[in-house]
């Protein structure tokens, strides 16, 4: 308990955030979210029209604006509400979709979140922390599936702390197999001081994630009564220390489940403006949103009274896609096979695939989930072959690029490509290439022969003046180079 | 009709003047906008994180080049990047690096 309390007082500075704070209070206003929804209860269908064409010129939507389409009641609109979050994807993505996989370092926690099977309290949990040389396992793993973007995922406790973070991010990035390598390390754990994330940005990591789980001020107090986490401004700005410390590429989300939905929807967009605005228009670079799912041994996990359906799902995902037109956003195998398509052809932009979520799985391939050492349960355990298939049969390209952080495209340069609609210029070539690795090095034959056709396909969509070194560089990926990026 | 090595070091001792009393990185992209103007050449600055090349500063393309991203450490955790580099003689190039490279050691 000692060395919990030591880590703490070391790891939490609040001044950190306070100086963010105005009067005490945080930029997440529950009441005036609550008046927003109220006051945009029966939205005019020509307001909802123009909010739509708003979207559409990639201008991120105001508050109430949000709230408008969040309140649409009637079933026809919300079809032109869906529909255009399609046309936005299309417009600002094209037809493809990075893929990553997560790695889980440990469900060692001191926290006591209601909703997690690594809380601490949780006896049914078998604890583990992975060493440096199982981490380097579990990434040769990864790699000789194909992967080569991870999300890596770390309970917060003093054991998995900035030392070990550091240590097992290097080991991830030092892994090389045959072809293989991981190009980009993004990171899912605790919220960490400014010096911590100075140390972070050192090592050159990708996108730093921290989850607010719910905005929702007294529901967060009451599914998270202990440990670090309870602290709920600490979390918050966490993502705004980080930007400080010059992690210009940082992540939001919600666990859908833990209070409304819609409530929820317009906190993300808060968290996103505060961010656009004190950091010279550097927002999230994705928006994450899981849905509670049955975890072992954790009641709130199936019988929250906020459980939300597929149908709100959908609305979600729309309304997000809609209103920052920008942003990334990761729907992951957590759902279901049938949801995930309906996610992608609404507006998600990013997925994983022959995913795992118990500490070890990978390097140790077992083939059932094992809910005494996952956080939850996943709705989609195929593997990325499989995937990418179906994907590709939908008409999507997979890419695995990662050539942005590598080039410069990184923060306020990302933010103004992404802004003006142009990021796509750079991203589909680059999918192609990573693709086309993808098919010379992993892929079965019937991948292949259906990856090939896709990428005749996507070529056409080229501009013209760029085709021809696309399809040179196509040739020199086939010729064996690798890692060739725009 | 080709430039003379020496017009070129003419312009760089302009771009030493110019950017002399600015801060680090609006010197940085001063020196990106000037050769822009002058060469059409996009040059940005980052700096170098492990596999994060972290934009500083400069005009970066805003599409895909023909050409391949000419990548150069310039010390002191410093990199340039630039696309359509053909704009400039082998000898410029090394002119131009020279200068970037001592400009970022001493003033960083």
């Amino acid at each position: 308990m000692n060395a919990i309390k030591t880590w703490r007082e070391a790891l939490v500075i609040k001044s950190e955030h306070e100086k963010y704070l105005c009067n005490g209070a945080d930029f997440i206003n529950d009441s005036l979210i609550e008046d927003l929804l109220a006051k945009n209860k029966t939205p005019d269908k020509n307001y909802i029209v123009d909010i739509l064409s708003k979207s559409l010129s990639l201008k991120r939507l105001e508050p109430q604006e949000t709230a408008a389409l969040l309140n649409v009641s009637d079933n026809d609109l919300w079809q032109e509400i869906f529909a255009t979050a399609r046309k936005l994807r299309d417009k600002v993505y094209g037809p493809r979709i990075v893929t990553f996989a997560p790695l889980y370092c440990s469900n060692l926690c001191v926290n006591s979140c209601q909703y997690c099977a690594f809380r601490s309290e949780n006896r049914s949990e078998r604890r583990r922390k992975l060493s440096v040389d199982e981490v380097r396992k579990e990434t040769e793993a990864l790699i000789s599936i194909g992967h080569k973007r991870l999300i890596v995922v770390y309970g917060e406790h003093p054991e998995t702390d900035i030392d070990y973070m550091d240590e097992t991010i290097r080991a991830i990035y030092d892994t090389k197999l045959g072809n293989g390598e991981i190009r980009r390390v993004n990171i899912n754990a605790a919220p960490q001081n400014i010096a911590n994330y100075k140390r972070l940005r050192d090592i050159g990591i990708g996108t730093y994630q921290v989850f607010q789980e719910t905005y929702h001020h007294e529901t967060y107090k009451r599914v998270h009564p202990a440990g670090l986490k309870s602290d709920y401004q600490w979390r918050l700005y966490a993502l705004h220390r980080a930007q400080e410390a010059g992690v210009d590429d940082v992540a939001i989300g919600v666990l859908f489940g833990l209070y409304d939905w819609r409530f929820e929807v317009m906190g993300l967009l808060f968290h996103a403006i505060d961010l656009e605005d004190k950091f010279g228009g550097i927002g999230p670079h994705t928006i994450s949103f899981p849905r509670l799912e049955p975890a072992s041994d954790t009641p709130l996990s199936v019988k929250s009274p906020y459980m939300v359906s597929d149908e709100n799902f959908k609305k979600v995902i729309a309304v997000l896609r809609l209103s920052v037109p920008y942003t990334g956003m990761i729907i992951t195998a957590r759902e279901t096979p049938e949801i995930r398509k309906e996610a992608i052809n609404l507006g998600c932009t990013q997925t994983d695939a022959s995913t795992k979520i118990g500490v070890g799985a990978y390097s140790e391939k077992y083939d059932q989930q094992e809910p005494d050492r996952q956080q939850f349960l996943i709705g989609d355990t195929r593997n990325l072959d499989t995937v990418i298939r179906e994907l590709a049969g939908m008409g999507y390209l997979t890419s695995f690029c990662t050539a942005g952080y590598r080039c410069g495209r990184t923060g306020v340069s990302f933010m103004d490509l992404a802004k003006s609609g142009k990021v796509n210029q750079f991203c589909m070539p680059n999918a192609i290439l990573t693709f086309k690795e993808y098919l010379q090095d992993y892929a079965t034959e019937e991948t292949k022969r259906i990856g090939e056709k896709l990428i005749s396909a996507q070529l056409q969509r080229i501009a013209e003046n760029l085709r021809p070194v696309v399809e040179c560089r196509i040739k020199e990926t086939e010729n064996g180079a690798r890692d060739i990026r725009f | 009709m080709a430039r003379e090595i020496s017009d070129f070091e003419l312009w760089i001792k302009d771009v030493e003047n110019a950017v002399a009393m600015l801060s680090f990185s609006s010197a940085l992209a001063e020196i990106s906008r000037l050769a822009k103007t002058k060469f059409g050449l996009h040059l940005w600055f980052v700096e170098m994180l492990g596999r994060r090349w972290s934009y500083v500063a400069g005009e970066m393309a805003r599409e895909p080049s023909k050409e391949v991203h000419f990548c150069i450490p310039l010390g002191s955790g410093m990199g340039m990047m630039a696309t359509n580099v053909s704009c400039l003689s082998k000898a410029e190039c090394g002119c131009l690096i020279d200068f970037l490279e001592q400009f970022v050691a001493r003033k960083r």
